[in-house]
């Protein structure tokens, strides 16, 4: 098995680690942001119930439709809303509305709505205590369908120019720690191949190098100076041995 | 022989068919219905507020009221109730009204009413003013659908109520001065 290169082990492990932080910062943002703008929906829903309540009100006491549907038309008309319907105690309907839209937008909202909003936002329009009509308003998921989509796309945007970053970043750190471990191996190689003992390696830029270099300096010294004692030692041993041979002889 | 006699069936249908369907039509544009005009007059005084509040709201009729035959005792939505009274034109003015509705009467002997009553505290309504000339508040106008009306907006600012501007939406436009 080839061994993988410091660089490339670095790099590898920027970008994964880079890919799961923006990953996860996108997720939880879009989480976030998805529940923080279901409340704020929900808000706009029972303020628009209300709204339609108080200005259908004159027209559900005349009993005038057309008067209560216009009322529905000019307050719900907004990209929260789906539908909304009044109906009276009865049960009958004295007005429906229906915000419509594209083909796209039914096709893609009609069957989320309800999963989204399934309850509509209720109110009662009241005079003198009874009860004159129920106001219904049913919420559209568009907006949080838009929020989705342009966070997903911003999310790939930042996940990509992350990617290059990290590229940028994996480059330097090869600049500036893989070169130096690299030309200590090379040193080292160097003083190897020329049995040249007195050689010693230049200092790192890298803290941790340049102490490694130093130990290594210091074993080449030792290592020098046994070499430099070892032929001393060895014509001293060949002249004990031939002292030896002589007095055998004698 | 029997092809005629199913040619003179289909022909009898379809002249009972278009029979129905004239009769329905005519349904359809029949005249408001006095109960239509009580609940409209009931919504005038549900949106309408006095300087002072009373327990009874007073309606009173003038002129010839060719539907105002439902405009009996009533309660408005906060259980007040509204009392009937008939009464000439001239005595309108003499603080026994809260409501003054004006059946068919002539256009000055109206015009005076009306002007009689201004800044007064007393909501006017017209069922035979269409054009609504007369200076009355409401005037009841009877389209095909039922009864609606116009609103004199300048004569409801000079009457001295306070009516709530929702209602300016329902009715039909405002009426020429």
């Amino acid at each position: 098995m080839n061994p993988t290169s410091l660089s490339r082990l670095l790099a590898r492990a920027n970008l994964r680690l880079i890919r799961f932080a923006v990953l996860v910062a996108a997720a939880s943002l879009m989480v976030s942001g998805l529940i923080l703008i279901r409340d704020n929906a929900s808000r706009q829903l029972a303020l628009v119930a209300r709204t339609v309540g108080y200005t259908v009100e004159p027209g559900v006491v005349f009993g005038d439709r057309e008067a209560v549907l216009e009322g529905v038309r000019s307050v719900a008309d907004s990209p929260a809303v789906d539908r909304v319907e009044v109906i009276d105690p009865a049960g009958r309907v004295l007005a429906r509305w229906h915000r419509g839209g594209t083909a796209v937008h039914a096709m893609l909202c009609d069957p989320l709505n309800p999963l989204l909003w399934p309850e509509a936002a209720v109110r009662e329009v009241k005079r003198g205590g009874a009860t004159l009509a129920v106001v219904h308003v049913h919420g559209d998921i568009g907006g949080q369908l838009r929020y989705l989509l342009i966070g997903g796309a911003i999310s790939l945007v930042c996940l990509a120019l992350t990617v290059i970053a990290s590229r940028f970043v994996a480059d330097r750190l090869g600049h500036e720690v893989i070169d130096p471990v690299e030309n200590l191996a090379a040193e080292l190689a160097r003083i190897r191949t020329s049995g040249d003992l007195s050689q010693r390696l230049s200092g790192s830029t890298v803290a941790e190098l340049d102490q490694a270099a130093s130990e290594v300096n210091r074993l080449l010294a030792e290592l020098q100076r046994l070499r430099e004692r070892l032929p001393a030692h060895a014509a001293s041993r060949r002249s004990a041995g031939e002292d030896e041979e002589g007095h055998d002889n004698a | 022989m029997r092809t005629g006699r199913n040619l003179a069936r289909q022909a009898l249908a379809l002249a009972m068919a278009s029979q129905l369907a004239a009769e329905s039509g005519a349904a359809r544009a029949a005249p408001a219905s006095d109960a239509a005009v009580a609940r409209m007059v009931a919504s005038f005084v549900e949106f309408t507020r006095w300087p002072e509040r009373r327990g009874v709201v007073r309606l009173c009729i003038a002129g010839t009221a060719d539907k105002a035959g439902a405009l009996g005792p009533m309660r408005l939505s906060d259980g007040r109730p509204i009392e009937r009274k008939v009464l000439q034109p001239a005595a309108l003015a003499n603080g026994q009204c809260d409501v003054a509705y004006f059946g068919t009467m002539p256009a000055a002997s109206l015009r005076a009413a009306t002007t009689a009553l201004r800044g007064k505290g007393v909501l006017t309504i017209a069922e035979n003013d269409p054009q609504c000339r007369s200076q009355a508040m409401f005037c009841l106008v009877y389209p095909a659908s039922g009864v609606s009306f116009r609103l004199n907006i300048d004569a409801v600012s000079r009457s001295g109520l306070r009516v709530d501007p929702r209602v300016l939406r329902i009715g039909e436009g405002e009426a020429g001065q």
